[in-house]
């Protein structure tokens, strides 16, 4: 968006009326009659004089004042976050209308990680990628309101296997810090992919696990979760409110705080020459109409 | 120039100027004969020429030019325009010219009056010596023109209440008037008093325009061009003026600062 980088230049605009309407040009003056013919030829010219003059010096205070455009540039990415959502989408979600609220909670959650990548896996019968690691939070957003439950399955929790894929997506990273948020309801029952080997890849890719179990006690391994949490240097958290997954999704967020200013930087074009540049044709155009004695000899 | 001098001057030019003497060109109650014409009701029946009416069959009657000795009346329409001048004021040039036409006036024994109008009452000088006529230009040369406004009315009303008369109208006659009332009861001089800057205002240099009229400045850069068409419409104002003039019967010359008044005005006066 255009904007002026120093807006208080514009208050010489008063300045600058008081000067023409008060601040006479001196010259020597001398007496002379019939003035009432000479205004009438000169009023017109005089008109357009004045419009050139204060056309031209309201030119310059425009760039005084310095139009710029102002782009952020995220210049090192290397610093900021990333950050992969692992949601359960199985059957069970849908109980208590879990699954929804879960969704709305988690879009807060996106469009707070400003400076981070961030991921989407979901899974059920069967894990996969929704959306790899990307800064496009638009994207992560429209594909998180899109997935329903049933779309990997509804009858069995291949969360294991969630987690293992989760932490392939962090294979090629450059990020110091990698974070996976896995939410769910129920219990590894898939037999997909042994806890071992994804908590080994987990290990392996230094990604720290942040379990978040929801719904019934009963439902759910904690101490499995609690031990993914746990050996990968993260926290588990449980809830079976709302609120207290909003507090949890707001105490991640906190614990991985990104430096933001440290990642990016303000890319500003300037405009300044171009008001500067009609202003000089302006007083070219003044000092030719001006018509002053050195040019008419 | 000292009042003294410009005294001195007109002196030397009407005195040592031997002109013959001039006879007036008003028909009047004279003594000298000017032609015959056939007899109109109203004219006086003592002037019928009888031996002319005899060789004719009609009546005529003799016509003769007023008397030598005649009324002049140099108006001087005053206004804060005067003060102007490259050269010499125009003030100066028109004391000049009061100077000559009253030490001329003087030297043919007529009865002179001269009248000062401005915005208020007309200021009357009899003038029937020379001491008079140095009177009258330290009396303008005195004034402080700046602060008046000339008032075309006020002559028009003088003027129509006096006798005939030789009248000269001197000024700048930047003001558009009708003559045509005084022009019938009178025979009227216009002498147009202007500065060659004023018409064509070229500077050297570049400078603020004070108005004589209002103090105000204008905001006037004079160029070659604007000066050329301030020139061209204040020539075309003359021009209807001097149109105004001679459909009137009034005779009008233009005297310039830089002029020879003596000269010039002798060849309007002509």
């Amino acid at each position: 968006m255009l904007s002026f980088e120093n807006p208080y230049a514009f208050l010489l605009l008063i300045l600058i009326a008081g000067c023409m309407l008060l601040c006479k040009e001196k010259k020597r003056a001398i007496y002379f009659p019939n003035t009432a013919l000479l205004t009438s030829l000169t009023k017109s010219k005089q008109l357009l004089l004045n419009i050139l003059k204060a056309t031209s010096l309201g030119l310059l205070v425009i760039g005084l004042a310095s139009p710029i455009k102002t782009q952020q540039i995220i210049l090192d990415n290397s610093k900021g976050h990333e950050i992969s959502l692992i949601l359960d989408a199985s059957g069970s979600m849908a109980y208590q209308d879990k699954f929804r609220i879960v969704k709305s909670i988690m879009i807060d959650f996106i469009s707070q990680r400003k400076t981070d990548k961030l991921a989407l896996s979901i899974f059920a019968d069967f894990a996969y990628t929704v959306v790899p690691l990307t800064y496009d939070k638009k994207s992560v957003i429209k594909m998180l309101n899109n997935i329903e439950i049933g779309v990997a399955g509804r009858r069995k929790t291949a969360l294991y296997e969630a987690l293992f894929l989760s932490a392939k997506l962090f294979n090629n990273s450059k990020s110091k810090e990698r974070i996976a948020i896995l939410l769910t309801d129920g219990k590894d029952n898939a037999d997909s992919v042994p806890l071992d080997i994804a908590l080994e890849r987990v290990k392996k890719n230094k990604i720290k696990i942040y379990t978040v179990a929801v719904g019934n006690e009963r439902d759910y391994n904690a101490d499995i979760l609690k031990h993914i949490a746990n050996s990968t240097g993260a926290k588990f958290f449980s809830a079976n409110s709302k609120e207290s997954i909003q507090k949890i999704y707001k105490q991640i967020n906190q614990l991985e705080k990104s430096k933001i200013n440290i990642h990016k930087y303000e890319k500003k074009t300037y405009y300044f020459h171009y008001p500067l540049g009609l202003s000089l044709v302006f007083l070219l155009i003044y000092f030719w109409r001006k018509n002053t004695w050195i040019l008419n000899k | 120039m000292l009042a003294q001098e410009i005294l001195l001057r007109a002196k030397k030019n009407v005195f040592t100027n031997k002109s013959a003497g001039e006879l007036s060109k008003i028909r009047g109650e004279g003594l000298d004969f000017c032609e015959i014409r056939p007899y109109e009701a109203g004219d006086d029946v003592r002037k019928i020429n009888f031996s002319a009416s005899a060789k004719t069959g009609d009546l005529q009657t003799n016509v003769f030019n007023e008397n030598k000795q005649i009324n002049v009346l140099i108006c001087v329409v005053l206004s804060s325009s005067l003060h102007f001048g490259s050269q010499r004021l125009k003030s100066d040039t028109i004391a000049e010219i009061i100077a000559l036409l009253g030490c001329s006036s003087i030297k043919q024994q007529n009865k002179t009056q001269l009248l000062f109008f401005t915005n208020g009452e007309p200021k009357l000088f009899h003038l029937n010596n020379t001491g008079d006529v140095l009177r009258v230009i330290e009396a303008i040369q005195s004034w402080d023109l700046l602060n008046i406004q000339s008032d075309l009315k006020t002559l028009d009303n003088y003027l129509l209440q006096q006798n005939k008369s030789l009248s000269f109208i001197v000024g700048d006659f930047y003001q558009m008037h009708d003559y045509s009332l005084m022009a019938h009861k009178h025979q009227i001089n216009a002498i147009i008093v202007r500065d060659t800057l004023e018409e064509l205002p070229l500077f050297a240099s570049e400078l603020d325009l004070v108005s004589t009229e209002n103090g105000r400045t204008i905001e006037a850069n004079m160029g070659k061009k604007l000066a050329r068409k301030y020139q061209t419409k204040l020539l075309s104002q003359d021009d209807q003026l001097l149109s105004h003039f001679s459909k009137h019967g009034v005779n009008v010359g233009k005297i310039y600062t830089d002029d020879n008044a003596f000269i010039k005005l002798s060849q309007i006066l002509r």
